[in-house]
């Protein structure tokens, strides 16, 4: 999602800039080879080998090189550093409390956690799971909510996918979610049915694909009905 | 090709230069377009450093003797393979070769995170061009690998030292040198994001499998260079607390605590300044291991020369100490818990006892390491440290480690009850104690042996019963059967059960460390045709050869290997060797050659001979469970294999049918490779 507005980097979008250094990147390239066949003689077969080897790197090193400059005039790379970091960290923490629910699971099938302490326990790595997975939701929702804005002001008019897009629009485009999702909005806890689709499963709330063992949709993060 | 390899190094420093300038300037400034040109910037230092590298090959491969240090580690005669790998056999080409790898971790790291983790990117590249200038300097201003003579330039070179040019030696160093420089890469992301205060879970996955991948390399490289010493040095041992050994294995010991307690940090949200405080220290110790082996501070076999560039190196590290410390306590605020520890019997703890001990040693290990350099500073005297010293502390150390990692796993997170602790621990307790009886009644006095051997019998029944818990509970649960229910546990929950059969290779390396208390050895002289018993075996000299092959002179020594109790049948013919290479100076070198079961290796040296009457001097070693070192570290790849086996994705519910066999083929390469080190070893 955040790919639709993030600028860009890799792709040769300035070619005033990208051309010329890939043009000298080419004929530094015929260089190397030539004088690697004139110095093949010292080293043989090997000493071809690097010095190619050497010729391809030095030309790795011309591209970098104009890269490097011209991005400092690259028109597509305009804007601040984002916070893109955020949402990676909020999608490792989801990894990881959907892991530690899996192995808690397992600890106390194992007979490891106390069963008075257990239903806690559970209930709270689940309530947390919930949370992260509704604060990702959110995240999704600012940003498609900032890519129709900037379509719209382009004059693109979007119509809004209902279906994808259950979280509530945020009050203003640079409003980040933060702190408790129980603060803002209820979280839709009423189970979810699985509907067979082509040797699969999809999650009725929101139609994103699910597995037959998960218990929890991974997108919306409502309980799914057990299958029956 | 010297001056074009010179002037990359000098072009490095103001690529490396430039790079740092443009990263901060893209943190001052929050701009995309500094730190992209910043991240160029990483991929020019890598390219111009990969261009150096392979020039300095290339004057290998060309014979170029005016490079004083071509002329100084190779020759004419070395086979072309040696010739290519020479390049890290001295002091300036294995520092050229460190800050080249240490690029290309740079460079995958940074392209990794170009799309992530923006924030703290920035830093994070200041500090990985801070290190690379450093070693780059170094090199220009005391190890110029490109140095040339400036007259009388000789037509042949030296020769490298016999005992590099050896299979293992031409892997040890790499693997070696990626473990140590995958070091820098965390700790360039923790100070990344020390800086710039983001201190939340996104340093912490950006760098988690760096911290893995440099782990594993480590692992592997200690153990390629036990191995190395075990079959080229000719003394029967694989680890003699040697000051370089001893070098690589103090970072691994901080970086294995690190990768245990980062866990409580991600389940937890505890040890967050710890964990900071731990990788840190890891790369603080890559540079004091690095300056100990290349300054001439600490004797040793297989040390660098003595040389100027610990005064390099003394800076750096005090400079490094003062900001990554500096900005530790800086940051002290944001790095408070967010759990406190509710009970000592709680896997959290377990973790933090396991650091405890972890440091502990690596602190014993420096310390010991550096102290006759230290006492020879301060008093004039010489000492010497020898390995029964550091033997003397580092068993106890190890074993309550072994105990540990047996104890971990059966406790809960939070707090385990009475009941519970009773639950998990009777059966493994009982094992252990029913193991270290049995060795007892077997007639073993030893404590080593007996503790060693209870402990691995105790730590391998926990694993089997967490595995067998586990498995029982899906096939509950699931209705599975016994080897789909242990498929779908390991497919499940790959770090967890990665790092028990990681736990599970630390067994099997006890196990075979165990073996040395019964260690047998014998040296003889032994004439032509007579025969030396030692152990189960009947050792006969059948004849004493002599060949030249240009470099070297060769004497072997043919024997054939009998069963000690009248067996004609030979079980093997033995070659051991000695080797007299013409250059450099005339140096020799013993060739090894064993008889290896899964049970012992019965390994013969030729110590010295006497052509004329056809006499050989053999020592003559049988060393019980060697093997399971080298098998237990096979164990700690397949483990880290399932660790870092990416996550299944979820497949749209219309998905061809096939792309669903994607998780059935990692589960069969993962038992294919578990198969083929169970072949390796047997075979």
């Amino acid at each position: 999602m955040d790919g639709m507005v993030e600028p860009s980097r890799g792709s040769s979008s300035a070619p005033s800039a990208t051309s010329s250094p890939w043009l000298a990147a080419a004929q530094v390239g015929l260089g190397v080879v030539v004088l690697a066949l004139l110095l093949a003689g010292r080293g043989g077969g090997v000493g071809f080998v690097v010095f190619f080897a050497c010729g391809a790197a030095a030309v790795f090193t011309a591209w970098a090189v104009g890269r490097a400059v011209s991005s400092l005039r690259d028109p597509t790379l305009e804007g601040p550093l984002t916070a893109e970091g955020n949402r990676e960290a909020l999608e490792h923490e989801k990894r990881l409390a959907l892991l530690g629910l899996r192995e808690l699971e397992a600890d106390i099938a194992a007979g490891k956690v106390d069963p008075a302490d257990a239903d806690h326990l559970k209930r709270t790595a689940e309530q947390k799971a919930l949370q992260l997975i509704h604060r990702l939701r959110e995240d999704d929702a600012t940003w498609r909510h900032r890519a129709e804005d900037l379509l719209r002001d382009e004059g693109l008019g979007v119509e809004p996918e209902q279906s994808q897009s259950p979280a509530p629009r945020p009050a203003s485009p640079a409003a980040k979610p933060s702190g408790p999702v129980a603060d803002r909005r209820a979280f839709d806890e009423r189970p979810a049915a699985r509907v067979p689709v082509d040797g699969g499963h999809r999650c009725a709330g929101c139609e994103a694909s699910v597995g037959a063992q998960d218990r929890y949709c991974g997108s919306c993060g409502r309980p799914l009905e057990a299958l029956t | 090709m010297p001056v074009f390899g010179e002037a990359l190094l000098l072009a490095t420093m103001v690529a490396a230069t430039a790079t740092a300038c443009a990263a901060a300037l893209a943190h001052r400034r929050g701009s995309n377009r500094w730190l992209t040109s910043a991240e160029y910037g990483v991929y020019t230092v890598f390219g111009l450093l990969s261009c150096a590298s392979l020039a300095l090959i290339y004057l290998f491969v060309a014979e170029d003797y005016s490079v004083k240090y071509v002329q100084h580690y190779s020759d004419r005669s070395m086979p072309m393979f040696y010739k290519v790998t020479a390049f890290w056999g001295g002091q300036s080409g294995s520092l050229l070769f460190w800050v080249w790898v240490m690029s290309i971790w740079g460079a995958i790291a940074v392209w990794q995170n170009r799309h992530k983790n923006r924030a703290i990117l920035p830093y994070t590249i200041v500090t990985l061009m801070v290190v690379s200038m450093f070693f780059v300097t170094t090199m220009v201003f005391a190890a110029n690998p490109f140095d040339t003579y400036v007259v009388g330039a000789p037509t042949d070179g030296r020769g490298l030292n016999p005992l590099l040019q050896n299979p293992y030696m031409v892997s040890h160093p790499p693997s070696l040198y990626l473990g140590y420089i995958g070091w820098t890469i965390p700790f360039c992301f923790a100070i990344g994001a020390l800086v710039h205060g983001k201190l939340d879970y996104g340093w912490i996955a950006a760098m988690r499998k760096w911290c893995l991948v440099a782990w594993v390399f480590l692992t592997v490289g200690l153990t390629l260079g036990g191995l190395w010493a075990y079959e080229e040095l000719g003394w029967g041992g694989y680890w003699a607390w040697d000051p370089v050994e001893n070098a690589a294995f103090m970072p691994w010991l901080t970086g294995t605590a690190f990768i245990h307690s980062i866990q409580v940090q991600e389940r937890r949200k505890m040890y967050k300044a710890w964990n900071m405080l731990l990788i840190i220290l890891t790369f603080l110790l890559t540079l004091l291991g690095t300056m100990m082996t290349r300054s001439g501070v600490v004797q040793s076999v297989h040390a660098f020369a003595q040389s100027d560039i610990g005064h390099f190196f003394g800076f750096f590290i005090g400079f490094a100490t003062v900001v990554s410390l500096g900005l530790l306590v800086w940051r002290l605020p944001k790095l408070r818990p967010e759990h406190e520890l509710e009970s000592v019997v709680s896997r959290e703890f377990a973790f933090l006892a396991n650091n405890w001990i972890l440091l502990a040693a690596a602190f014993f290990v420096t310390f010991a390491t550096l102290f006759p350099s230290l006492f020879k500073g301060l008093t004039g005297q010489e000492v010497n440290v020898g390995p029964s010293f550091f033997n003397l502390w580092m068993i106890p150390i190890g074993l309550v480690l072994l105990f540990l990692t047996g104890v971990g796993p059966l406790l809960s997170w939070r707090k385990s009850t009475g009941r519970s602790l009773l639950d998990q621990f009777w059966l493994p307790s009982l094992v252990g104690l029913g193991t270290t009886g049995a060795v007892l009644a077997y007639g073993v006095r030893q404590w080593e042996p007996l503790v060693t051997f209870g402990l691995c019998a105790f730590v391998a029944v926990t694993l089997g019963q967490e595995l067998w818990r586990g498995a029982r509970h899906r096939m509950k649960k699931s209705n599975e059967s016994v080897a789909v229910a242990l498929a779908t546990l390991m497919q499940r929950a790959k770090r967890r059960y990665g790092g028990y059969v990681v736990h599970f290779g630390l067994v099997l390396m006890f196990f075979g460390f165990a073996g040395n208390a019964f260690k047998i050895e014998k040296e003889m002289q032994v004439a032509k045709g007579d025969s030396v018993e030692i152990g189960d075996y009947r050792v006969r000299l059948d004849e004493l050869s002599f060949r030249d092959d240009g470099q070297k002179n060769m004497v072997t020594a043919q024997l054939t290997v009998f069963d000690r109790d009248g067996g004609t049948e030979p079980l093997a013919e033995l070659e051991p060797a000695k080797w007299f290479y013409r250059k450099p100076e005339e140096q020799v070198t013993s060739e090894v050659d064993k008889y290896s079961t899964v049970e012992e290796d019965l390994y013969a040296v030729l110590g010295g001979f006497d052509g004329r009457n056809q006499t050989a001097a053999l020592q003559l070693k049988v060393n019980p469970l060697v093997n399971f070192v080298w098998l237990g570290c096979a164990f700690m790849l397949l483990g880290f294999g399932i660790a870092v086996w990416p996550e299944r994705k979820k497949l749209p519910a219309a998905a061809p049918a096939w792309n669903r066999l994607a998780p059935a083929a990692s589960a069969a390469s993962i038992m294919l490779a578990f198969a083929s080190a169970a072949l390796a070893f047997l075979g």
